[in-house]
C-alpha cells in the first residue's frame, strides 16, 4: 500500500514535470515567426521599383541616406499581385552612373544572393562619387523560384557627399586606379575600435576586390602631433575587405593614415581618413 | 604662574601652553600622556623641534617641515611643497591629517595634503620615518600626521583669541588670520580663519619668478560636547580655497583647488587617563583644477579639472599599563580619485580624455604596537599592520582607454600589505641606543597603475600607468644612538634600507609623447631593488643661560640596481640655529649650508646642484598685560640674497631672494 502510494506520487510528479517541460517549450518558440515581415525599424526605405518580367517588386532599404562611400542594402521582394513577401528568388544589382557623356559602375559586393535567412536580399554598393556628377541607378535582376521568372529592374537613388571622406580614389604608383573605402569605425569610440576597409581597383568597366595587399595604419591627431600605441594592421579577410584595429586614445579628430604595399613594395602611402569622436 | 613665566611660554609655544598647562581637561591631557613611556622618545624628539621651530612664527607648514629632520621639500613653486621623508615621497610615505587619509586630487602632486593646513592650526606633527611610521597606514617611507587644534575646555569665563598678521617683502605677501575658543560647561568651540595672498617672489639678485603668486583662504571650524567626564564628541570641519597659484616649476598654474574635510570624533578617556578610545568618522572632498590661460608658451588651451573623495573611519585604542603601551587600531576608507583633460583646437571639436580614469579605491587596515619597558633602562617596542586594498577604474571611459591598451582596468586589483617593526632600546649611562629592523610594503598609486599620459615635467616624458606593478617591499634596519647629558644632547641615526620591487619610470619605445613637445612615453615597472642609506643627527646646546644651538645634519645616498642613482635625493644638509632668549626678547640666527649634489638620476631629468648656504636672522619682542599678550617678529631669509635652488627644486626655479618679514600676534588667554 505505502509503495504503491510512492509510486503513484512518483508518477505524478513526472507526469506534471514532463507537461511543464512542454508547456515551456511551446512558449519560447511561439515569439520567432511573428518578426517574419517586419522591417527593421533601424533601416530607410531609398525607394521601390517593378522587376518586370519577374513579377516581383522590390524595395531597397539602407541605414542611412545613401553617400560617397560604403553603402550596405537591403532589398525585400513582394509577389506584384498579391503583394506578399518573397522568400525565395536569385537577386543581382549594378549600380550605374550615367554621366551623359559616359556612364560607368562602381564596386559592388553580393552578400546574400539566394534565399535570404531573414527575407532580405543584401548587397553592398561603393558610390565613388555623389549624385551631383550626374544619375545614379541601381539595376537590379530577380530570377523570381516562386514563378520561376526572370526580370530586371531600375531604381534611381541619389547619392550625398559625406562631410568627411570615407572614400578615397586615387592612382597608385604602379598606375592602379584603386578605390580605398573606410567601412568601420563607423561611431568611434575611445580606445580599440575595429578598424575596416575595402580596396577596389578599376579594371576597364569593371571594380574588382583587391586581395593581395597588404595595409598598415598610423593615427596621429593632427593638431598635437602625436600618434597612438597598440594598433593592429589590417589584414585581408576577404572580398577585398582588410579587418584591424585602431586605438583612440582621446577623443578629438584623428588622422589615420594608409601606406598600401603590393608585393612588399609600397604603392602609396598619401591616403588617409579623418576620423572625428 | 609669574607673568614673566606666561610671557616665555607664550614666545616658545603658545599653543602647547593652552592645550597642555593652561587647559588642564582631559581631552588634551591624552598628548601628553605618551611621555611617561621611556622609549617612545622618537616622536618627542620631533616635537620638541616642531616646538622650537614653530615659536619663530614661520610662515607656512612647510617652513616648520623642512627644518624638521629626515623631512625636505619637493619644490615646484612658492606654494604646495611637497614632504619627503629622507627620499621617500608621494605613495611611499603616509600623509595623514588628524589620522584621515587624504588623497591629493592633482595628478601633478600640486596639492600634497599638508597645502590644506595652516600653520597656526598645527597643533603637533607626528614624523615616524620608515616602517615604523605603519600605525596609520602600510608604507615603507614613514608616516606623517598632522594634528591640528581642536575646541578645548577650560574654566576661564572669556574666550582665547588670536589674532595675526604677517607681511613679506620678496613677495609682497599678506598673512592674515584669526583665532577663537570659547567653552561652556558641555560646549567647547573652536574657530580659526586665515587669508593669505603673495604675489610672485623675488629670488637672488632680484629676478622675478613668474607665476609664483598665490591666494588662500581657509577656515577651521570645531566643535566639542562634553558627554560625561570621560567621553568627547568633537565635530571638526576645514574649508580650504586657494586660488590662482602659480607654479614656475611647472606648464601650468592651478585655477582653483578647493577642500572640504569633516570629521566626527568620539573619544574616551578614562579617568585615570591610562585608556583612550578615539573613533572618528570623516569625509574629504577636493576639487581641483589647473590653469594654463597665463602662460605665453601655452600652445593649446587645456582644462584639466581633478576631483577626490575619501570617505573613512578609524577606531584606535590606547591603553597604558605600568610598563606597556598597547596601541590597536582598525581603520578603513574609500577613496575615488579621476583627473580629466580636454583641449581646444582651432576650429576642431574639443579632445578629450581622462588623465587619471575615474576610479575606486578600498582599504582596510588592522595595526596594533606593543611597548615593554623591561626595565628603568630596556625597553621594546613592535609594530604590525595588515592592509587589505582594492581598486578598479569605474568610469567606463577610462575603461575603454584601457582597453586600447590590453589592459582590462575594471577588473579589480587586490592586494594583501605587511608593515611591521621591532626595535629594542637600552641605555647606559648617558647613552641611549635604539635598534631597529623593520619590514614594509606599499600599494602602487593610482598615478602608477591608471595615469593616463600624465606629463612630468622633470624628466619630459608622459607617464602611462602599468596596472600590474607589484607593492614595492623593504627590508630596513636603523641604530640610533643619543647622548643625553645636561647642557646638551646629541643624537645620531644611521639607517640603511634594502628596497624590492622598486618603482621606477622606463621609457615604451615607439609611443608618442601626448604632450606637445614631450620627449616621449614611460611607463612604470618593478626593478628588481634599490638600496638607500643614510644619517641625521640632531643636537641641541644650552651653551650660556640664554643661548640654546640646536642644529641637525641629515644625508641620504641610494642607489638602484641599474645601476643608476635613486631620483630626488637630497644632499648632504646642514640646519644651525643659535637663539638667544631673554625674558620676552628672543634673537636668532640661522644658517643653512648644503653639499652640493652630484649623485643624480639621469633618467629622471636630474641635473646636477651646486652647494649653498643662506643666512637668516628673526627677532622677536613680546609684551604682556592681564591676560593679554603682543608679540612682534621681524625675520630676514636669505640674508646675502644668494641666488640657488635646492636640489629637490623643480625645473632649475631658484628659490626665494632676501626676504624680510614683519609679523605681529595678538593673544587674549
Amino acid at each position: 500500500m505505502k509503495f504503491k502510494t510512492i509510486l503513484a506520487i512518483t508518477f505524478a510528479t513526472i507526469l506534471l514535470a514532463t507537461n511543464a517541460c512542454k508547456k515551456e517549450e511551446t512558449t519560447t518558440v511561439t515569439p520567432t515567426p511573428v518578426i517574419v515581415d517586419q522591417i527593421p525599424s533601424t533601416y530607410k526605405l531609398m525607394g521601390e521599383t517593378y522587376i518586370l518580367g519577374a513579377a516581383a517588386k522590390a524595395k531597397v532599404y539602407a541605414e542611412k541616406d545613401f553617400f560617397v562611400g560604403y553603402n550596405k542594402i537591403f532589398v525585400a521582394m513582394f509577389d506584384s499581385v498579391s503583394n506578399t513577401r518573397l522568400t525565395d528568388g536569385h537577386f543581382d544589382v549594378i549600380p550605374m552612373m550615367d554621366m551623359g557623356m559616359m556612364k560607368h559602375s562602381a564596386p559592388v559586393e553580393i552578400t546574400e544572393e539566394s534565399i535570404p535567412s531573414d527575407k532580405f536580399w543584401k548587397a553592398a554598393i561603393v558610390f565613388i562619387m555623389p549624385s551631383s556628377a550626374g544619375k545614379w541607378t541601381l539595376n537590379m535582376a530577380f530570377h523570381n523560384h516562386k514563378t520561376d521568372k526572370e526580370g530586371e529592374g531600375e531604381l534611381e537613388v541619389n547619392v550625398i557627399n559625406p562631410t568627411t571622406s570615407v572614400m578615397k580614389s586615387f592612382i597608385a604608383s604602379d598606375s592602379t586606379k584603386l578605390f580605398v573605402t573606410l567601412i568601420q569605425p563607423t561611431t568611434p569610440k575611445i580606445g580599440l575600435n575595429n578598424f575596416e576597409i575595402s580596396i577596389h581597383k578599376k579594371d576597364m568597366m569593371d571594380f574588382p576586390a583587391v586581395n593581395d595587399y597588404t595595409v598598415e595604419i598610423e593615427p596621429t591627431m593632427p593638431s598635437m602631433g602625436h600618434g597612438s600605441p597598440n594598433n593592429v594592421n589590417p589584414v585581408f579577410t576577404s572580398m577585398g575587405h582588410y579587418v584591424g584595429k585602431v586605438n583612440f586614445t582621446m577623443t578629438g579628430l584623428w588622422n589615420v593614415k594608409l601606406t598600401l604595399k603590393k608585393n612588399g613594395v609600397t604603392i602609396d602611402n598619401k591616403q588617409s581618413f579623418d576620423i572625428t569622436l | 604662574m609669574s607673568k614673566k613665566n606666561l610671557i616665555i611660554l607664550v614666545l616658545f609655544s603658545y599653543v602647547q601652553g593652552f592645550t597642555q598647562n593652561n587647559f588642564g581637561d582631559t581631552i588634551n591631557k591624552t598628548t601628553s600622556l605618551k611621555e611617561v613611556i621611556i622609549c617612545d622618545s622618537e616622536n618627542n624628539k620631533i616635537n620638541e623641534a616642531f616646538n622650537f621651530y614653530r615659536s619663530s612664527k614661520l610662515a607656512s607648514t612647510e617652513d616648520i617641515l623642512q627644518r624638521i629632520e629626515g623631512v625636505n621639500l619637493i619644490r615646484r613653486g612658492a606654494f604646495g611643497m611637497e614632504p619627503t621623508l629622507r627620499t621617500y615621497s608621494a605613495g611611499q610615505i603616509n600623509i595623514t591629517l588628524n589620522g584621515m587619509k587624504m588623497y591629493g586630487a592633482c595628478t601633478d602632486k600640486m596639492d600634497p595634503v599638508t597645502t590644506y593646513v595652516e600653520p597656526s592650526n598645527l597643533s603637533k606633527l607626528e614624523v615616524n620615518q620608515g616602517t615604523a611610521g605603519g600605525l596609520l597606514g602600510s608604507t615603507i617611507g614613514g608616516s606623517l600626521n598632522i594634528q591640528l587644534k581642536e575646541a578645548s575646555f577650560n574654566c576661564k569665563d572669556h574666550p582665547q583669541i588670536n589674532f595675526y598678521t604677517q607681511y613679506g617683502f620678496a613677495n609682497l605677501s599678506k598673512n592674515i588670520g584669526f583665532s577663537l575658543n570659547t567653552n561652556s560647561n558641555k560646549f567647547a568651540l573652536r574657530m580659526s580663519g586665515a587669508y593669505r595672498k603673495a604675489n610672485d617672489y623675488k629670488a637672488g639678485g632680484d629676478i622675478t619668478i613668474l607665476h609664483s603668486g598665490y591666494e588662500k583662504l581657509n577656515l577651521n571650524f570645531s566643535v566639542a560636547y562634553q558627554l560625561n567626564k570621560t567621553n568627547h564628541i568633537i565635530f571638526d570641519y576645514i574649508n580650504d580655497n586657494g586660488s590662482n597659484i602659480g607654479y614656475p616649476a611647472l606648464p601650468m598654474d592651478v585655477a582653483f583647488a578647493k577642500a572640504n574635510i569633516f570629521s566626527v570624533t568620539h573619544r574616551f578617556v578614562s579617568s585615570n587617563y591610562n585608556k583612550v578610545l578615539e573613533t572618528k568618522f570623516y569625509h574629504n572632498n577636493i576639487t581641483h583644477a589647473m590653469d594654463d590661460t597665463h602662460r605665453l608658451e601655452t600652445i593649446m588651451h587645456m582644462d584639466m579639472p581633478s576631483w577626490s573623495y575619501t570617505n573613512g573611519f578609524y577606531s584606535q585604542y590606547k591603553i597604558q599599563l605600568k610598563k606597556q603601551l598597547f596601541n590597536v587600531r582598525i581603520d578603513a576608507h574609500q577613496a575615488f580619485t579621476k583627473a580629466e583633460m580636454t583641449m581646444y583646437p582651432n576650429n576642431e571639436k574639443p579632445m578629450f580624455m581622462q588623465t587619471l580614469p575615474g576610479n575606486f579605491l578600498y582599504n582596510i587596515g588592522l595595526a596594533a604596537n606593543y611597548l615593554l619597558n623591561i626595565d628603568s633602562l630596556k625597553c621594546i617596542g613592535f609594530n604590525i599592520r595588515e592592509d587589505y586594498n582594492y581598486q578598479y577604474v569605474t568610469d567606463e571611459f577610462g575603461v575603454l582607454q584601457w582597453q586600447g591598451f590590453g589592459i582590462n582596468t575594471n577588473e579589480n586589483k587586490q592586494n594583501f600589505l605587511t608593515t611591521s617593526s621591532l626595535f629594542f632600546q637600552i641605555k647606559k649611562g648617558v647613552f641611549t641606543n635604539k635598534f631597529t629592523i623593520g619590514y614594509g610594503q606599499r600599494l602602487p598609486t593610482s598615478n602608477e597603475r591608471i595615469g593616463f599620459y600624465l606629463f612630468n615635467r622633470a624628466d619630459g616624458f608622459d607617464y602611462i600607468g602599468n596596472y600590474n606593478l607589484a607593492p614595492e617591499k623593504a627590508i630596513q634596519m636603523e641604530f640610533s644612538n643619543t647622548i643625553d647629558k645636561k647642557k646638551w644632547n646629541f643624537n645620531t641615526t644611521l639607517f640603511f634600507h634594502q628596497i624590492e620591487n622598486y618603482i621606477y619610470g622606463y621609457i615604451l619605445n615607439k609611443y608618442s609623447p601626448m604632450t606637445i613637445g614631450g620627449r616621449g612615453v614611460k611607463t612604470y615597472a618593478n626593478i628588481s631593488n634599490a638600496q638607500l642609506m643614510g644619517f641625521e643627527t640632531a643636537a641641541t646646546f644650552k651653551l650660556l643661560k640664554k643661548i640654546i644651538y640646536k642644529g641637525n645634519v641629515r644625508f641620504s645616498y641610494g642607489l638602484l640596481s641599474n645601476g643608476q642613482f635613486m631620483q630626488q635625493v637630497p644632499p648632504l644638509k646642514f640646519v644651525n640655529t643659535l637663539r638667544y632668549q631673554k625674558n620676552t626678547f628672543q634673537f636668532q640666527i640661522e644658517h643653512v649650508l648644503a653639499s652640493s649634489q652630484k649623485n643624480i638620476n639621469i633618467d629622471f631629468g636630474e641635473s646636477k646642484t651646486s652647494s649653498w648656504q643662506i643666512f637668516n636672522a628673526r627677532v622677536a619682542f613680546a609684551k604682556a598685560i592681564k591676560t593679554s599678550s603682543f608679540q612682534l617678529n621681524i625675520g630676514i631669509e636669505n640674508l646675502l640674497d644668494l641666488n640657488y635652488r635646492e636640489h629637490l627644486d623643480w625645473g632649475g626655479v631658484p628659490q626665494f631672494g632676501r626676504n624680510v618679514s614683519i609679523g605681529f600676534n595678538y593673544y587674549l588667554n
